[in-house]
């Protein structure tokens, strides 16, 4: 109930300012690759993002991005393998990520029908997580992250409204001591049209 | 500037709502039951026939401890009897004369007790208490920040059983003051949750798990 709370006050304030800016709120439905796959198998439905950005040209946006996906796996006959030897159990596999970008916007159409590609540059939290038994692992990293994206938002005017749909693909590079993490959203969200 | 600053650290309260999320998770004690085993492998585990599985569970505390475990012997015939279905199942015999067998077979159990707290720093700072206007006098008294933070305790119990193979005919002889050696070919261990009593299913299903997982036992 606070964390909705306290999201409805980012959201509100965040409207007040849709004359030269947009601002979207959108659900996301993630799936993971590569490394992530091999943490989490399973798609991602818990997942959430805020965008705010400024119309810097009519067809150039620069801004904001932040959301998260929680990918959670249960895996019943989990194994730990070592050389003269096996650990077996059921493992619950988390691997929860937040980007962090600014991001940028070229904007190809307009009238109702805005379609447009995107580039995010940031950063990346993650976390992965297997509790196996009474005993967890972790891995907390922040990492450098890149997100292309493409998308339309079918505009309604007269509402400074619009429906946003769009893909994104997250990439955080890998590190010293932890492997690159991706996976690939599907966007579902409301937009605050005004700066259109 | 200031509306920009502003809605900036308004934009980033995000983050915090969007604190790491952890679905799911055990729902029953045995969904925590781990079961490790480790074997030598240069033994040749086809070889023996006549095992010598021991009758009684031994409680492994510290010397001069006296029943901490609360353990129940109740429990040793179900243990020692799935030990030795599945030996049996592997093809191995089964023998009361441990000067007859080729192989011992010994299980052990242990308890321990874990205890815990969590601070909870949320409620450190959303206890604000609110000025009030008292019923006489002048001025209100003003409230009072931060409020108290909650702590809460937990403690439960965990236990471990351990399965030990060895091959008898690996002892050392022991010299005066020296400890005897003896060398395990196979080793188990089962660990979980201990807070109510377990049940045979479940003691059956770790124990059978340990051999499951250990494909180069049999003749």
């Amino acid at each position: 109930m606070k964390r909705i709370l306290l999201l409805l006050t980012v959201l509100g304030f965040s409207c007040g300012l849709y004359a030269q800016t947009y601002t979207s709120i959108h659900y996301n439905i993630s799936a993971p690759f590569g490394a992530s796959a091999d943490q989490v198998g399973k798609a991602s439905f818990r997942g959430a993002g805020i965008d705010f950005a400024n119309l810097v040209k009519p067809s150039l946006s620069l801004g904001l991005h932040i959301s998260m996906a929680t990918f959670y796996e249960k895996v019943e006959n989990g194994k730990i393998e070592f050389n003269q030897g096996v650990i077996t159990g059921k493992q619950y596999r988390y691997l929860n990520a937040i980007p962090m970008y600014a991001s940028t916007r070229y904007i190809m159409n307009k009238g109702n029908w805005i379609s447009f590609l995107g580039l995010g540059i940031g950063t990346m939290w993650t976390e992965s997580r297997t509790d196996m038994g009474l005993y967890s692992g972790f891995d907390k990293t922040w990492r450098f992250a890149m997100s292309p994206e493409a998308g339309i938002i079918i505009g309604a005017p007269e509402y400074d409204l619009g429906l946003n749909l769009g893909i994104r693909y997250h990439y955080g590079f890998k590190t010293s001591d932890s492997e690159a993490e991706q996976y690939l959203s599907l966007v579902i969200g409301v937009t605050l049209l005004g700066g259109y | 500037m200031k509306k920009v600053i502003r809605n900036l650290l308004y934009f980033s309260l995000p983050v915090l709502l969007m604190a790491a999320c952890y679905p799911g998770g055990p729902e029953e004690e045995s969904d925590m039951d781990i079961v490790g085993t480790v074997y030598d492998k240069d033994f040749d585990f086809s070889a023996p026939s006549a095992i010598f599985v021991a009758d009684t569970v031994v409680e492994l505390v510290r010397p001069g401890d006296e029943d901490p475990l609360d353990y129940s012997h109740a429990y040793d015939p179900y243990v020692t009897g799935r030990i030795k279905e599945n030996l049996t199942a592997l093809g191995y015999s089964m023998t009361d004369d441990p000067t007859e067998a080729e192989l011992w077979v010994t299980a052990g159990v242990t308890k321990s007790e874990q205890v815990g707290y969590v601070y909870d720093w949320w409620y450190y700072w959303y206890g604000i208490y609110y000025p009030y206007y008292p019923g006489w006098g002048g001025g209100y008294y003003p409230g009072y920040w931060p409020g108290y933070p909650t702590v809460t305790y937990y403690t439960y119990t965990t236990g471990t059983m351990l399965i030990n193979m060895q091959d008898p005919s690996r002892i050392n002889a022991p010299e005066p003051n020296d400890s005897i050696v003896v060398t395990g070919v196979w080793a188990a261990a089962i660990n979980g949750l201990a807070d109510s009593p377990v049940s045979t299913d479940r003691l059956n299903q770790v124990i059978d798990q340990a051999f499951k997982q250990s494909p180069y036992l049999g003749k």
